[in-house]
């Protein structure tokens, strides 16, 4: 037993799991401590300082890719944790698909990591990395595959710059994720006809939900900043399937986004109700 | 609901999910015990500087006790030489009786045949109550030196370590003599 051990038990920080433990809820794993937080997109990386009650302290953007915003800003970055340790929201080269009857057996969350195969069968590649979010009532499921190459170069970098990744998630997907399961908590959102759009920093997930079936989805990451053809490509199918009573549930990565300013003039007479919030993905990532 | 953030790093091995809760009894004791400890010692500082100063105050007090008694002490020795010295002047003052009355019964105890032929009174003057006395008396014999013991007798006078001797017609006598009161 070490002096830090005995530290660890006086000050019951051997009580609570340690940072990068994937079970426990980003508040459970930092308490009464300041964390950052970052979202690197595609030549652009943003981050946010929590303070010791989780609350968004200081907000910062840099443009240019991580590895060159890393080596500006992670003096500041380490000065604001707690050993290094950070909050990765990726949001670059991954992509969300909707998929049907996928295994959801007792542990799968885990089977996931270890054995991702034997939970998507065929529709697995090795040089991905998965995540799923089922839907409570259908056998659809939202499945995001990011690239392994690009995790273990963000690893890679951040170990260079003696920074922890405490969790790497794809931020659009837990956005989408989060409206998603709130959709499912509302008895009157959730017989609704929606369209169902989630943007963060330049990357798009648009889902169509019809009495509470996931329908289409169509996902893209990292677009380029102005790329309006691209966004009008993808909301047309929506638009165009439209029926007079369709809604339109917009997220965003905080409040009047690119989004709301460059691209709502695609949805028309469609009502469309913005229910992003204020710091609204680092509210998110550090609530959960 | 499940968990909508699905962690993507590489997993590090042996990642702990913290102690049991129940554990915290453990700081939590060593917390108690600790302030315990310190209130414990403060307890028996705070004890031990009140039993110093009452320590202080009572070898004051035993200073001032013992310096009055060596006062007492000397006063009274003080006095009881000056009562010595007294009871000596009063014995000597006692003892020191006028030896008048003794030559006046000497003298009067003669009888018609008998005289004084020596009489010699000396006091001693270490212890005035003892008088040596010799006594020469010519006639009369032994019935005559009875007569006269009377007499002194008569005024409260012991005689000791008395010794006599006849001669041809007259008695040498020789005593202590001490004043009796009765």
């Amino acid at each position: 037993m070490e002096s830090k051990d005995i530290k660890d038990v006086l000050t019951f920080s051997a009580f609570r799991p340690e940072a990068d433990n994937p079970k426990f809820a980003w508040p459970q794993r930092f308490p009464k401590k300041k964390s950052v937080l970052i979202n690197i997109s595609r030549g652009h990386v943003a981050w946010s300082i929590l303070n010791k009650k989780g609350r968004v302290e200081d907000v910062g953007e840099a443009d240019g890719e991580f590895v060159e915003v890393a080596s500006q800003m992670s003096d500041y970055w380490l000065s604001n944790t707690e050993d290094g340790w950070v909050g990765i929201s990726l949001n670059n080269r991954f992509i969300i698909s909707l998929e049907h009857n996928l295994s959801r057996k007792k542990g799968w969350n885990e089977e996931l990591k270890q054995n991702p195969k034997s939970v998507l069968g065929t529709k697995y590649d090795r040089t991905k990395r998965y995540a799923l979010h089922h839907n409570p009532e259908t056998s659809a499921s939202l499945m995001m595959a990011c690239d392994d190459s690009m995790l273990k170069s963000i690893e890679e970098t951040m170990r260079g710059h003696n920074l922890r990744p405490a969790r790497i998630c794809v931020g659009l997907f837990a956005m989408t994720a989060h409206l998603m399961n709130r959709i499912a908590s509302d008895n009157a959102l959730k017989k609704q006809d929606l369209i169902v759009v989630t943007w963060l920093d330049q990357s798009l997930c648009v889902i169509r939900q019809k009495e509470g079936q996931w329908q289409d989805l169509r996902c893209r990451s990292g677009l380029q900043p102005g790329d309006e053809a691209t966004v009008s490509q993808m909301l047309r199918p929506f638009i165009e399937a439209a029926q007079p009573g369709t809604r339109v549930l917009l997220m965003e990565d905080r409040k009047q986004g690119t989004f709301s300013q460059s691209h709502l003039s695609h949805f028309g007479n469609l009502n469309v109700t913005d229910v992003t919030e204020e710091q609204n993905l680092w509210n998110i990532l550090g609530k959960n | 609901m499940d968990n909508i953030i699905h962690d993507l790093k590489t997993e590090r091995q042996n990642v702990s999910e913290g102690l049991p809760a129940g554990y915290k009894l453990v700081p939590v004791a060593f917390y108690i015990i600790s302030i315990a400890t310190v209130f414990l010692c403060l307890f028996f500082y705070l004890s031990k500087k009140a039993y110093e100063s009452t320590e202080t105050v009572m070898r004051e007090r035993l200073t001032q006790a013992q310096s009055q008694q060596s006062g007492f002490v000397a006063q009274q020795n003080a006095i009881s030489a000056e009562s010595k010295k007294a009871e000596g002047i009063a014995k000597w003052l006692e003892g020191s009786r006028p030896l008048q009355p003794v030559t006046v019964a000497v003298g009067r105890s003669m009888g018609k045949d008998s005289t004084v032929a020596e009489l010699s009174l000396d006091r001693n003057p270490e212890i005035p109550a003892h008088t040596f006395m010799q006594l020469k008396i010519d006639g009369g014999g032994s019935q005559q030196l009875e007569h006269t013991l009377s007499a002194i007798n008569a005024l409260d006078y012991q005689t000791y370590s008395a010794q006599q001797v006849k001669g041809r017609n007259s008695t040498d006598f020789q005593a202590t003599l001490i004043y009796t009161d009765r």
